[in-house]
């Protein structure tokens, strides 16, 4: 239930922040008090005046209304800022922290999980710092009512009688706007939409040489998006004349009444002022249509925000310490995607120490069998342990730095390379960074940079191998029981991959090692090769003993994947070009 | 367009005039010429609304010492009836009002609709400009940001003309009527006013700055955690949670300071309320109490005076520290910000000015078709001269010293790993890219140094991304050639083997709403061989274009274009389809061998 967990969420976000909301609350009432004080005090220093009386207590008071008022203002003002800044931080904060943990397990996009943190966190942080002013100023206004009333009851009278029909036309405008502002709205998106759908054709586009085709089409919809324009104006034109003119006419009539109450002498000719003031005030109730929207608004935010926090986190084991050696085993093991079971009862064993090299047609749940180690995705079924203990028994932490990954594609996080290849391991000396780069063969490259291991990863231009290389250095910098390579080497030349390979050897020849791959080269320097065929692994042997199956030998020549291995070297035989990844001992 | 630009001129210059005050009140000099290009057309009606101020500002201007009168005159001497007369009198004047803001409302909509028109053609224009000149993705985020990013710039300015104008005018007004009034009443209120204007005058742009810091910080939030969740996998898989929502937090916390710090800049309303409103009220019965006892100013001219003050003053006041400045610093962070992601064009990129780029329809025509042969005076060999590519000027090179001839009419595989660098290739032989040394020429002549609208009559790149944009099939197979007959257009799907997608579309004319949504890839794929199997161009690079077809459709298409005249470059995307290739270009680093 969203808007229960946004209800939650508004009442933990107000709590959160009880003590300045207090203080904001008896600031705003200081405020409002002093502003009710004000017109009858004004009306009292001016009849004073029109008397001939002593002017020095009235104005005396009158200056300590607006001064208090002032203050109080001034106060509330920047606790609201405040209160609000504070608890738009501390949502933030707490759907970063929940989306983190939740990591690659939910399927909520970016671009929306930012949205929900950048625009809905300050639209529910507002929402305590409102509520209060809203209930102070619709107090306020109340009270502004009221003193109309005790000043004079016929003015208050006029105003109670022909105040409801401004608010009755304001309504009716409302709701007329509504519609031309959808239609508004939708020629908008078209513009957008069409925008974007360009944007994915930037590169057709610039070969062909249609920049002004591409605009015109674009803007296609700009003539419905004036016209809907230019309807919202005409609804404003219909109403915005009509509420100046009822309210001012309020004003006059509530005057006019005042006035002759003046002449009859049952009202004093400050007293007047004073109706002016309370007619104003009392005004602002109408004001306030405007603050009810935002709390709508504010409450909107919490529920998209609490359908983030509602997500499920995966849940820590207990064991804190590492698992007794790197020995894998699955049992059992099924994962279902979309209905379909990607693993269907697999049971794969690697011994401690072995390199494997895990194989399979594209979509074959070869990756997915790989996150299952690290625990980045759970099975439904099954069990997966490392060293004789279940994955789900340890604790995340001491998971991730029992397994450790390099990826086809590495995301690069940190605010330089350096910080990007040890994230996440502080703990780790600086010079780890560079050992592991030099392994990786990405020493020499990220030397070459304008900033060194400085750069920040975002400005490094990087080819797809290079990134990789990177992905693998951050992967051996951590001291780990299992490797997980999933790809990580698929965009290397030849030449290159043969030394990463051999670095690789050299620094994990003792560790478990997953290598998922598609080239068959790859393949044949790990001890043995596990063969993924629907969703079970259907043999667990070396290479060269596989070879001779077609079937096995189909699984390389994939054509969607084609384009990463070398496309003439099918056909014979592969032998390890390195001694690459075999175990050393 | 054209016939416009002497007055852009003029406008312009009148604009820099102006600057000095907007620049002073928070916007920036490229903001200001923005603004100065989006509302030129609005002239005329900008005018119409000054002159219907005049009218608006009339119960204003009245209040007061209508207000005086009604009392001196009427209610205090036992005469409502004329009191009541007065106060008609205001009646009318906001009858008058309201005929007024009726009329600046017409005037309003001719301002600010071609104002939003002009801002959504510039934006659209130069943010398909940067997209197709520049290397990195576009991002969409940014433009969808754009687009709201235009309208509350729309609705701000609507709302500043609105709110911002009257207020102006009400200060004026107000003033005035008081100065008729009584002229040492009137300068009790005027000089305390006019310093606490000037105070808050100055004192915006400083809270445009902090605003607009508040708006970058949002951005840097936006930015910090964007990363953080697409690097999702790999953070969970480092066990790196808590660093990684260390950054985030030190962009939250910025974003939390930069909001207090906007806040407590905007406390500065209440002192500038208090002396330019308050101040001259107290100032008013002090003195005023004075004035009456000695009998220089009138009991009902007191009241008037204070009313000006409580009933015009101190709202307009209070509107303008507070609403207004709230519009105007937003107004100012947003069109800073438009002008930044789509600067103004200079004289000389002004649209309808002879820049390469705004003539490319008239390509086709002037080239000749496929099925003619190519043009006499072109032998289109393409020779690849050391040619060397890196992506900064740090960066190990994905190309080095390449050195290739391509002759007229060969037909060439490139291949390699992925991230080796084939693309870039073909983008380099297609000359939509920049090599950082070394050439490709064409017939002799650098692609790079081509004009605009000569290159894709010469060269078609079709990427790997295949673009069919909303339209009829007629319009997108007929994207590079548009005077192209139907038998023509069908002839080629017939040799590309698309006539069945065209059978289960709808034939030429089916409209494809959303060809996103509702082809596959493969589909689109094919619409793009399609459109570039018909250009002009005599030579072809398709880079990975037909990686969503099947192994059938791919050969079929592939040896469409081998039979089709000119020259053939595949990045290739399977074996098969580099064994149909007359030679074959090996990628491995840096290295590349022909064979």
């Amino acid at each position: 239930m969203p808007a229960t967990t946004g209800g939650r969420l508004l009442a933990a976000t107000a709590l959160h922040a009880r003590r300045r909301l207090a203080l904001l609350t008896a600031a705003l009432a200081v405020r409002a008090a002093a502003g009710l004080a004000v017109p009858v005090l004004t009306a009292s220093a001016v009849d004073a005046v029109v008397r001939h009386g002593d002017l020095r207590g009235p104005v005396a008071a009158l200056a300590a209304a607006l001064t208090v008022g002032a203050a109080g203002e001034v106060v509330g003002s920047l606790l609201s800022v405040s209160v609000a800044a504070e608890a738009s931080a501390w949502l933030r904060m707490r759907t970063v922290r929940h989306l983190l943990a939740l990591g690659p397990r939910t399927s909520l996009p970016v671009g929306e999980a930012v949205t929900q943190m950048v625009q809905a966190a300050p639209q529910a942080a507002a929402f305590p710092a409102q509520a209060a002013g809203t209930a102070v100023s619709a107090l306020g206004s109340a009270g502004a009512l009221a003193a109309l009333w005790l000043t004079d009851w016929r003015a208050g009278l006029v105003f109670a009688l022909l105040s409801p029909l401004s608010a009755l036309v304001a309504r009716r405008f409302v709701t007329a706007a509504g519609d031309a502002d959808a239609r508004y709205l939708a020629a908008r998106i078209g513009v957008v939409t069409a925008l974007v759908s360009a944007l994915a054709g930037a590169r057709t586009i610039r070969a062909a040489g249609t920049l002004d085709v591409e605009t015109r089409r674009v803007l296609t919809p700009l003539p419905e998006l004036s016209a809907a324009g230019h309807a919202i104006w005409r609804i404003q034109r219909g109403a915005v004349w009509k509420i100046g003119l009822l309210l001012a006419l309020t004003d006059i009539a509530v005057l006019a009444a005042a006035g002759a109450d003046v002449t009859a002498g049952r009202l004093a000719p400050g007293g007047l002022l004073a109706v002016y003031g309370y007619l104003a005030l009392a005004s602002g109730l109408l004001d306030q249509i405007d603050t009810v929207l935002n709390l709508a608004q504010a409450r909107a935010g919490a529920a998209r925000l609490g359908a983030v926090l509602d997500l499920p986190l995966p849940v820590s084991g207990p064991r804190l310490a590492r698992p007794p050696s790197g020995a894998v085993s699955l049992h059992g093991v099924t994962v279902r995607r979309a209905g379909r079971r990607v693993l269907d009862r697999l049971d794969l064993e690697i011994p401690d120490g072995a390199s494997v090299a895990l194989v399979g047609v594209t979509g074959s749940g070869k990756t997915l069998l790989a996150a299952l180690l690290g625990r980045l995705a759970d099975p439904d079924e099954g069990e997966v342990r490392i060293g004789g203990v279940p994955v789900r028994e340890l604790d995340l932490t001491t998971l991730h730095r029992t397994v450790v990954y390099a990826f086809e594609r590495p995301a690069l996080t940190g605010r330089t390379l350096h910080e990007a290849i040890l994230f996440g391991r502080t703990d780790l000396p600086d010079p780890a960074a560079e050992d592991a780069a030099r392994a990786a063969r990405a020493d020499g490259f990220i030397r070459c940079l304008p900033g060194g291991y400085r750069t920040p990863p975002a400005l490094a231009p990087m080819s797809g191998g290079q990134l990789q290389r990177v992905g693998l250095a951050r992967a051996l910098a951590r001291p780990a029981l299992v490797h997980v390579l999933d790809d990580a080497t698929s965009g290397l030349d030849t030449v290159t991959e043969n030394l990463v390979s051999r670095a690789v050897t050299e620094r994990l020849g003792d560790r478990t090692r997953l290598v998922v791959t598609h080239r068959p080269t790859t393949a044949a320097c790990c001890d043995l090769v596990a063969w993924l065929h629907r969703g079970r692994i259907r043999a667990l042997a070396p290479h060269a003993a596989l070879w001779a199956d077609p079937g096995y030998r189909a699984v390389f020549a994939d054509p969607a994947d084609a384009d990463r291995t070398d496309a003439t070297d099918l056909d014979t035989e592969q032998p390890c070009a390195a001694d690459g990844l075999r175990h050393t001992s | 367009m054209r016939s416009r630009r002497p007055a852009t001129h003029q406008l312009t210059t009148k604009a820099a005039a102006h600057g000095a005050l907007a620049t002073h009140l928070g916007l920036s000099p490229t903001a200001v010429a923005l603004l100065a290009d989006s509302l030129r057309d609005g002239r005329r009606p900008l005018r119409r609304i000054a002159a219907l101020s005049v009218a608006e500002s009339a119960p204003a201007l009245a209040s007061g010492w209508v207000t005086a009168v009604a009392l001196n005159d009427g209610f205090l001497r036992g005469r409502p009836g004329i009191g009541l007369a007065w106060l008609g009198v205001l009646a009318v004047l906001y009858v008058v009002r309201a005929v007024a803001e009726r009329a600046v409302l017409t005037s309003l909509a001719a301002v600010i609709e071609p104002m939003r028109d002009r801002l959504t053609h510039h934006v659209v224009h130069n943010t398909l400009l940067q997209a197709t000149t520049s290397d990195q993705s576009p991002d969409t985020a940014g433009v969808s940001r754009l687009s709201s990013q235009i309208d509350s710039v729309r609705d701000l300015t609507g709302a500043l003309l609105r709110t911002a104008r009257p207020l102006a005018v009400t200060l004026i007004a107000a003033s005035a009527g008081l100065a008729a009034l009584d002229r040492l009443l009137a300068l009790l209120v005027i000089v305390p006013l006019g310093a606490a204007v000037a105070v808050f005058g100055w004192s915006m742009r400083r809270l445009t700055g902090l605003r607009r810091a508040t708006v970058l910080a949002a951005e840097e939030v936006a930015g910090q955690s964007g990363e953080a969740l697409t690097c999702a996998r790999d953070i969970t898989s480092l066990g790196a949670e808590e660093q990684a929502a260390a950054l985030v937090a030190e962009r939250v916390d910025t974003a939390r300071r930069s909001l207090v710090r906007v806040g407590q800049a905007s406390a500065l309303r209440t002192p500038v309320v208090l002396v330019g409103g308050y101040v001259p009220l107290l100032g008013l019965l002090l003195v005023g109490g004075h004035l009456t006892d000695v009998h220089a100013v009138t009991t009902g001219a007191l009241i008037g005076a204070v009313t000006y003050v409580s009933g015009s003053v101190i709202p307009a006041l209070q509107l303008m520290t507070g609403t207004v400045s709230g519009y105007w610093s937003q107004f100012g962070v947003l069109l800073n910000r438009l002008a930044e992601a789509a600067p103004v064009p200079t004289p000389d990129t002004l649209p309808g000015a002879p820049t390469p780029r705004s003539t490319p329809r008239s390509i086709p025509r002037s080239t000749p078709r496929p099925t003619q042969t190519s043009g006499p005076c072109i032998t289109p060999d393409i020779s690849v001269e050391s040619l060397t590519f890196a992506y900064g000027p740090g960066a190990e090179p994905v190309l080095r010293d390449l050195d290739l001839t391509i002759p007229h009419g060969d037909h060439l595989a490139i291949v390699g790993a992925s991230g080796i660098g084939k693309s870039t290739l073909a983008q380099l032989l297609a000359g939509t890219r920049a090599p950082t040394s070394g050439a490709v020429r064409v017939a002799g002549r650098r692609i790079i140094d081509l004009p605009e609208e000569l290159r894709p009559g010469l060269v078609a790149l079709v990427p790997q991304e295949a673009y069919v944009f909303p339209g009829t099939v007629r319009d997108n197979l007929g994207y590079l050639a548009p005077q192209l007959t139907d038998p023509e257009l069908l002839g080629a799907a017939e040799a590309l083997g698309m006539l069945p997608l065209l059978v289960r579309l709808g034939g030429l004319d089916a409209w494809l709403p959303d060809p996103v949504g509702t082809l596959s890839s493969g589909e689109r794929q094919l619409i793009a061989l399609g459109r570039t199997y018909l250009s002009p161009a005599s030579v072809v690079v398709l880079d990975e274009a037909t990686s969503h077809l099947d192994r059938a459709a791919e050969g079929r298409a592939e040896a469409a274009f081998q039979q089709r005249h000119g020259t053939l470059v595949v990045i290739a995307h399977r074996s098969s389809s580099a064994a149909r290739a007359r030679r074959v270009l090996h990628l491995d680093g840096d290295r590349a061998t022909l064979t």
